[in-house]
């Protein structure tokens, strides 16, 4: 019976391939001979295995917590059987786990996870090729002293780029909220810069926020990070698990070129309703959630708001004028079958002035995201598969100005479908995937871009890959990949292979690890913002904005990380990317916003260094990264300007040297979090005065004519802002009441009061410092 | 246990207080680059006017134009064949908004052919200098109307240069009243040639219909000439071919200057303003056209 719906498949794909060569004949549809040769390999990747499995048994399904039915990750399946070698698995993030090729027999199935009781019972395989068993862990009221599988996380815990991040990692850097956030955690990582304590943008080595792909739930999120550097759209609390792949991500990731932030949200109570609500001088927040059907139905609804604008004036004595809010709504069902579907609602809004005390008070900042989408886990019976659909639209809206006139916007709408297909083999992992998106951009830019100023249209992309992962001893992994992009009739199709892998001296529970990455990206949607204006928060999105070229980036990864003691991990990872046509504004002195954008290359090489100690209440970290950003333009003006038509340069966001120190212990209930910071100077253009210009053709009369101000610059990125550091401190403890807990939080943030430079508004020669010395307190009562 | 979390906190207490003590609290910046440039010139010294006017300003901080009522300045011009150096007076010119500039002036002859040197000191010895060289000689111009009726638009005018190396400007200025507005409504109007003078073989030359490009200025609106002139300026061998430079290039510092330290540019100019009577007289008759034909 199987091998005749395989059959069947294989028919259907030779028809696809008959298709696809009438369609060869046209130029015009190229594409579709590319598109069709893809969906043909993918059948025959998915299709051959089938045929070796009538003898074995899959066994697969999900754990969840029995106390709020959400999954959970790394939970170690075994299946012993005598004096075998025992056989397992860990769950993933979505609480799956897969054994494959299992001889037919009886088994004793273990299940077992830190903080809850085991489950054992005893499994006769044989009869059915394909059994799933989804089971639920009983939280114990003592941890349990037992080896498990540990998860991957943790700050030094880096694989080839990736790190992996849980609630409780967020937990541990200051914020000025009852709540840790993840845009504080990031900006704890030394392979990230941001620039400021205001605007969200984030670098992640070297690339700019553009180029990092944020995913939430699997749905792309154009600009999650709030006005103010501390929060975004992923707070502690809803946050399940971070997957952060600081470069080198692998095949199933396609359409970014630095980074990927991919954040799954955990899912509401399944068992019973509960609920939170916080203040703190930043902002309010009110939590729900309970079982829409016990069990079965979950839902979980988040809302914050900020309240720091009305604050500010009576805490610090100055002016924040920032407004930022999000909410956010997760529904997840899993049914008899073990399906599970979920829709997630994501609403962003950031609206302020960069610069406090703008001159100009009309220049306030706007965005805005929506993302609404659907996620469907199914495990058919009859089929090796896990089988993931996802189809979700993502908007986003970005504007400056006056709020009824905004001189700049930008909006983006992209709709997406996708399958992915993961099937797990006795040694190795297949997964491939089929996703199709459509683009709908609009800009209007006015004389920012002087070759992009007003446009709008649609991209429609297809997409695919195919990622197998070996494992080839018990020591060494291998993860390839290729990633199949077309774009119809506008760009050429885009092949990017890719490569990960991991290497464990003394196997899977050795206590060192080497691992490394190497891979091609390509972007076509490009987030073009005027770097020159270290104060502006404003991207707009275009379809490759200079000769229809997509930019390009190359990784190349090389890691190590080592357990010194239980207590003490240690970690390194030096990287290279080189970048080829990055669409950049080109330096001008004529006028303030108007520029010209031009494609460069560029260069990005340096190294993290992390350590990390856990011991009983007490967490201490200290990260270092060295980064080297290079651009490489060339203009025929260049050769006019400067002498060689070929500039080198470092963009504002290279940033040499940063150090990170986390220091976080708990005492008797109480929990202090210290975070220190530093970041050696960025780069700036020194100007070396202002003058009027005025018009040689024709002859100027000077008597009659002022002339048009222009400002004196000498090469561009020449000058090093100041360096910068901070210190933040909070302490918090939780009270047990009656009908639930209350967090009493306070903080400082700035300690010792530093003037750090934001940046210079060289117009005005005025300098725009981040946040003050600033004092807080937050409280926080959920119910239980 | 406990004591080496309280050795750590301790341990990690002074590092940070050293580190803060040692990295202090400011940040200060001084956004500005040291430079050798101290004045921003420009202007012409035109040996076909009476009275030279050259703006002279010291570089700014600020693009904030601020309080610039006095200038630190002493400014000489050297004519170095001669070696005789005569100084120029200052005088503070209030532009639109508010806006003040500085523009020294001499009524001394500037001879042709001849080098000068412009040198601008600060009390504290700082210099700023270019060095101008003068066209060898006036400019003369032959200006050509064609006489009789006909369809105005197929009637070229012309201008002749003779006596010049290079064309700096050419302009054709009018003073312009539209029909229907009072006999004192008038407008001044300039058109540029320059992009159409061409090389002859005994100097330069130009052709354009007056007519056709006053009623693409103003369609429909038929404009009643009051006056025309035509203005040359011309430039000795060694002025710059300023319509190779684009407006971006031509705004950089270091791309087009003659001024050492310190930015701008200081031309050398012949320059002759010369009523166009004829083309006044032939302008009119052709406004019936106009009103006639609409265009």
């Amino acid at each position: 019976m199987m091998r005749g719906q395989d059959g069947g498949r294989v028919s259907r794909c030779s028809l696809l391939l008959h298709k696809a060569k009438s369609f060869g004949k046209d130029v015009q549809a190229s594409w579709w001979r590319e598109w069709a040769w893809l969906v043909v390999g993918l059948c025959g990747l998915t299709s051959m295995p089938l045929f070796a499995q009538s003898t074995t048994v899959t066994l697969r399904g999900f754990v969840a917590d029995a106390s709020d039915g959400q999954p959970i990750q790394g939970v170690n399946v075994v299946l012993e059987q005598g004096n075998a070698l025992p056989r397992g698995a860990a769950t993933n993030r979505d609480g799956f786990y897969q054994i494959a090729a299992i001889p037919a027999g009886t088994y004793a199935l273990r299940m077992s996870f830190i903080g809850y009781e085991a489950y054992t019972d005893t499994l006769v395989l044989g009869a059915d090729p394909f059994v799933t068993l989804s089971i639920e862990l009983t939280p114990a009221a003592e941890m349990l002293d037992e080896v498990v599988i540990a998860v991957e996380a943790g700050a030094a815990r880096t694989r080839a780029g990736l790190q992996t991040l849980r609630p409780q990692d967020l937990a541990r850097i200051p914020t000025p909220d009852a709540t840790g956030d993840l845009a504080t955690y990031l900006q704890s990582l030394p392979s990230v810069v941001a620039i400021g304590d205001r605007g969200g943008q984030l670098f992640v080595r070297g690339g700019t926020p553009s180029q990092n792909m944020v995913l939430v739930d699997g749905f792309l999120i154009y600009q999650p990070f709030h006005i103010i550097g501390f929060f975004s759209a992923f707070p502690q609390d809803l946050v399940s698990h971070v997957d952060m792949y600081a470069g080198g991500f692998g095949a199933r990731y396609s359409g970014r070129i630095s980074s990927v932030i991919d954040v799954t949200m955990r899912e509401g109570n399944k068992q019973f309703f509960e609920g939170s609500a916080s203040l703190s001088p930043f902002l309010a927040n009110v939590t729900v959630e309970g079982p829409l059907r016990k069990g079965e139905v979950s839902l979980l609804a988040s809302m914050r708001h900020s309240t720091i604008e009305r604050v500010a004036p009576t805490l610090i004595d100055n002016d924040l004028p920032f407004r930022f809010s999000d909410l956010f709504i997760k529904m997840q069902q899993t049914d008899r079958f073990n399906n599970r579907c979920g829709l997630t609602v994501v609403n962003t809004y950031d609206r302020g002035r960069i610069a406090p005390d703008e001159v100009d008070r009309r220049d306030i900042f706007r965005w805005s995201n929506l993302v609404v989408g659907g996620r469907c886990l199914a495990v058919p019976s009859a089929s090796p598969f896990l089988v993931e659909v996802n189809t979700g639209l993502s908007h986003v809206n970005n504007e400056v100005g006056s709020p009824d006139a905004p001189e700049r916007s930008s909006s983006s709408l992209e709709l997406a479908t996708n399958l992915n297909l993961t099937r797990l083999y006795q040694d190795a992992e297949l997964r491939i995937g089929l996703a199709v998106r459509m683009n709908w951009l609009r800009f209007e830019l006015q004389e920012q871009f002087q070759n992009a100023e007003t446009n709008d249209g649609a991209i429609l992309s297809l997409s695919g890959f195919v990622e197998p992962e070996f494992r080839l001893s018990e020591a060494f992994r291998i993860s390839t990949g290729v990633s199949l992009s077309l774009h119809p009739l506008r760009y050429p199709a885009s092949i990017e292979p890719r490569i990960r892998m991991a290497w464990r001296p003394g196997g899977e529970q050795g206590p060192q690890e080497f691992s490394a990455a190497l891979g091609l990206y390509r972007q076509t949607l490009a987030g073009i913002t005027d770097e020159r204006d270290a104060g502006s928060a404003f991207i707009a999105w275009v379809a490759a904005p200079v000769r229809d070229t997509q930019a390009q980036a190359i990784h190349a990864l090389l890691g190590w990380q080592r357990q010194l003691a239980p207590w003490l991990y240690i970690g390194a990872e030096g990287y290279y990317k080189r970048l080829s046509d990055l669409p950049i504004p080109i330096w001008s002195t004529i006028a303030r916003f108007t520029t010209t954008l031009d494609l460069a290359k560029g260069n990005v090489y340096g190294f993290d260094t992390r350590i990390e100690v856990q011991q009983g209440g007490f967490y201490g970290y200290v990260g270092y990264g060295y980064s080297e950003t290079e651009y490489i333009a060339q203009q025929d003006n260049f050769g006019l300007w400067y002498g060689e038509t070929l500039q080198r340069y470092h963009p504002p966001h290279d940033r040499r040297h940063q150090l990170n120190a986390v220091l976080s212990f708990d005492i008797k209930g109480v929990t202090a979090n210290l975070r220190w910071q530093y970041g050696s100077g960025l780069p700036f253009t020194r100007p070396f005065g202002f003058d009027e210009l005025l018009s040689l053709q024709p002859v100027a009369d000077v008597r009659r004519t002022y002339g048009t101000t222009r400002v004196l610059y000498d090469r561009p990125y020449e000058g090093r802002l100041p360096e910068y550091h901070r210190l933040d401190f909070s302490v918090d403890r939780t009270f047990t009441l009656k009908q639930g807990t209350l967090t009493a939080q306070a903080g400082v943030i700035n300690i010792y009061d530093r003037n750090n430079l934001f940046y210079f508004d060289l117009f005005t020669v005025r300098r725009v410092d981040q946040l003050p010395f600033i004092p807080n307190v937050s409280i926080k009562y959920a119910t239980r | 246990m406990r004591s080496w979390i309280r050795d750590t906190m301790l341990v990690w207490g002074m590092a940070i207080c050293g580190l803060v003590g040692l990295l202090g609290c400011e940040a200060d910046i001084d956004p500005f680059e040291a430079s050798d440039r101290y004045y921003s010139l420009f202007g012409f010294l035109d040996t076909g006017v009476d009275t030279q006017f050259v703006r002279v300003m010291p570089l700014r901080d600020s693009i904030v134009l601020g309080n610039v009522e006095r200038i630190d300045a002493r400014v000489t011009l050297e004519d170095r064949q001669r070696g005789t150096t005569i100084e120029l007076k200052d005088s503070l010119f209030t532009f639109e908004q508010g806006r003040l500039a500085f523009n020294y002036w001499t009524d001394e002859p500037i001879s042709p052919g001849t080098q000068y040197r412009l040198r601008v000191e600060r009390s504290d010895g700082a210099q700023t200098q270019a060095d101008i060289t003068m066209p060898q000689q006036d400019p003369t111009l032959r200006l050509v109307v064609p006489t009789g009726f006909g369809n105005p638009r197929t009637m070229v005018q012309g201008i002749d240069i003779e006596g010049a190396e290079q064309i700096v400007d050419l302009q054709l200025r009018y003073v312009l009243r539209f029909p229907g507005q009072p006999a004192g409504a008038t407008q001044a109007i300039t058109f540029s040639y320059l992009d159409k003078v061409q090389p002859l073989i005994d100097g330069w030359g130009v052709g354009f219909n007056a007519y056709d490009d006053l009623m693409a200025r103003f369609p429909g609106r038929c404009p009643i000439v009051i006056s025309a002139s035509v203005f040359v300026a011309t430039g000795g061998a060694d002025f710059p071919d300023l319509q190779s430079f684009d407006a971006e290039s031509l705004a950089r510092p270091d791309v087009l200057t003659n001024v050492e330290n310190g930015v701008g540019y200081v031309g050398g100019i012949a320059s002759i303003l010369e009523p166009w009577p004829d083309l006044t007289a032939f302008l009119p008759q052709r406004q019936s056209f106009c009103a006639l034909f609409g265009r």
